[in-house]
């Protein structure tokens, strides 16, 4: 088996003008070793293609609804002709050389995709505070409350597909369009669904950069300052922080804490 | 960020010492919490676990999701805010009618009493309006079936996939005439990784000892790329230029250029063959000015296991042949060898300059300088090389 792993983010090409964007995705197997995979001067990763980038939207304007779709549907396209050429080997297998000279049958399958959140969000056709990995409802997603149900893209994908008109005042669509609410669905298809032999809500991966530097580190500190304003010990934390001996490997602040734009 | 969280517990645990009887608990709760959070980020960053880890993994989480309330009220979103203060804006016009009448003695009297239902109103609707829910803070739940689907957590992060970014996409980018820039950027990729590809195979199969044609041979002889320095020891793009001449750092270490010239010598007769040796004393001493005041050494990165990576730039130097880089980090090692060992601190600069010693009471002078980004602790074999 080989397994494959996606990566896909976008990016900006050019700084201050142009508003100039590229949407690359790329392509690793999971049968390299890691330190090897995540070497840039390795070639591991190949680059498989750039998607079109849809023009930026005004927020919910009733007149772009159709556009919107439209973004969907292609990007769904994109990816389906992408991914096309791995359905067939991943059903039946298909002979790959492999390092050692010898000729394999391998079973290349879809096995992780790594992106960012709002990547996640675009491509599984997920609302912004829903998880894509599973059903977890908007207001419980800071509480610590069990396991909720893994999210079944075939089962929204099925709704879609049975009640075209959502907009419709019928009993079914009224219910179809409940799930979605309930659910953080958007319209829209999940662009993974259809590949062979994969379970979608596990492409996810966590992504330590985002989730805990950028994101909970970040607003731990807006947190932690808000407390310490409220206590009085702002000046106490910045001298603290000013006064951090150096050690190997470590960044030594030459600012005070609130001194710095984060 | 990342350095942020190794030292972050540290020093809020000495903003928040000697608390008065108030507030004990809270700081308390504070740093139970923050601790958790950081301890399960430390976790995360595991390369490998055992369920043991993973237990310690929800231990933290569980506990930091118990003290977590102690930050609810700093998480006001905006929209709580005008709530709040929309509020408490109605109320006052409420009761400014209301203490039209009562004579202005008594009227401050209520004014205090409304004030505090004020403030506690407030902090309900903010407690009941702000939550920890955002997305991130859910993500995390799954980083431990994640670890029992997938291995450890830090090689998924899309870290890497940013760096990838870099070489194809914004390369391409600007090599290509911007008009349509994706597609030129797909066919450069092409053939960069084609041939990329070609020569990572090329060179294996010659490290293996397959008999290549000579023209192979030589070629790849020509195209091998310069063994790059370690990371540690790159120098950013942007700030090769900044880099000082001995000279300056001699001056803040207070080494005058003779006494440089001479450990130089020394160190040459000492250690180098004879036919790499610099010339001895009287010519030396014609040329040392030359050497170390008008020409100015411009060493890049001189860190002492790239060494193959350090090349002078500027004017060639007379006495260092130019094809001989290494002896200028010679020098600038021997350079900062020359203070006396008993008043002596441990540094080491690991993006820019020397390994080396410099006693403490030039450290300040020394990581002033231009080129000096900081002052760390040196590893002893690098300075017994």
């Amino acid at each position: 088996m080989v397994p494959i792993i996606g990566m896909s983010d976008q990016t900006n090409l050019t700084n201050f003008s142009g508003d100039k964007k590229a949407w690359p995705v790329y392509m690793t197997i999971g049968n390299l070793p890691s330190t090897i995979r995540n070497r840039p001067g390795s070639m591991a990763i190949l680059l498989l293609g750039l998607l079109p980038i849809p023009p930026k939207l005004a927020k919910s304007s009733r007149a772009d609804k159709l556009q919107r779709l439209i973004n969907a549907d292609t990007l769904r396209g994109v990816f389906e002709l992408i991914f096309a050429p791995l359905n067939g080997a991943a059903r039946e297998g298909a002979p790959i050389d492999c390092a050692d000279g010898k000729i394999r049958r391998c079973f290349p399958i879809m096995s992780g995709w790594i992106a960012d959140h709002m990547e996640n969000v675009t491509l599984h056709g997920i609302k912004s505070n829903a998880c894509p990995k599973c059903e977890v409802p908007p207001e419980e997603l800071g509480s610590r409350a069990g396991h909720h149900r893994a999210r079944d893209y075939a089962r929204y994908e099925r709704y879609e597909r049975e009640n075209p008109s959502l907009d419709s005042e019928t009993h079914d669509a009224a219910h179809a369009r409940y799930t979605n609410e309930t659910h953080g669905i958007k319209r829209g298809p999940n662009v993974f669904q259809g590949l062979v032999r994969v379970s979608t809500p596990d492409l996810h991966m966590p992504d330590m950069l985002h989730t805990i530097y950028l994101g909970l580190f970040k607003h731990m500190m807006d947190w932690i300052q808000g407390f310490l304003k409220k206590h009085a010990r702002q000046q106490a934390f910045d001298d603290a922080w000013k006064a951090l001996p150096s050690d190997p490997g470590f960044f030594v602040p030459k600012k005070a804490y609130r001194e710095v734009t984060h | 960020m990342r350095d942020l969280g190794c030292c972050l517990l540290g020093v809020l645990a000495v903003a928040l010492r000697e608390p008065d009887s108030t507030q004990v608990q809270p700081f308390r709760r504070a740093l139970t919490c923050v601790r958790s959070l950081l301890d399960f980020t430390m976790m995360t960053q595991y390369r490998s676990h055992t369920p043991e880890t993973i237990s310690y993994m929800e231990e933290y989480a569980t506990q930091f999701h118990e003290t977590k309330d102690i930050f609810w009220e700093f998480l006001i979103s905006k929209r709580t805010q005008e709530k709040a203060d929309e509020l408490r804006k109605e109320q006052r016009r409420k009761r400014a009618q209301m203490t039209a009448r009562v004579p202005s003695s008594q009227r401050r009297r209520i004014r205090d009493d409304d004030r505090e239902e004020e403030n506690d109103q407030g902090m309900e609707l903010i407690h009941s309006e702000s939550n920890f829910n955002f997305v991130k803070m859910h993500l995390i739940s799954h980083f431990r079936d994640h670890i029992y689907m997938f291995g450890n957590i830090p090689i998924y992060s899309t870290k890497y996939g940013e760096l990838a970014h870099k070489e194809p996409i914004k390369d391409g980018w600007r090599r290509s005439n911007k008009i349509d820039g994706a597609r030129q950027i797909l066919s450069s990729y092409g053939r960069q990784h084609a041939i990329r590809m070609r020569l990572l195979n090329l060179e294996f199969l010659q490290r293996v000892g397959a008999d290549l044609l000579t023209e192979v041979v030589e070629h790849l002889e020509k195209t091998r790329p310069a063994p790059t320095p370690p990371a540690h020891g790159r120098i950013l793009k942007g700030r090769r230029d900044n880099i000082h001449d001995v000279v300056d750092f001699g001056r803040a270490c207070d080494i005058s250029p003779e006494k440089i010239c001479q450990e130089l010598i020394r160190y040459s007769r000492l250690s180098l063959p004879p036919e790499l040796r610099l010339p001895e004393k009287p010519a030396i001493h014609q040329q040392k000015k030359r050497l170390l005041q008008t020409d100015r050494a411009r060493v890049q990165g001189a860190c002492v296991r790239p060494i193959r990576s350090v090349r002078p730039k500027g004017p060639p130097l007379r006495p260092v042949r130019p094809e001989r880089p290494e002896r200028l980090v010679v020098l600038g090692l021997h350079l900062l060898r020359l203070v006396p060992a008993n008043t002596l601190v441990p540094v080491l600069t690991t993006r820019r300059t020397c390994h080396g010693l410099i006693p403490s009471k030039h450290r300040a002078s020394v990581s002033s300088c231009p080129g000096v980004s900081r002052v760390d602790l040196p590893d002893s074999a690098s300075l017994t090389a």
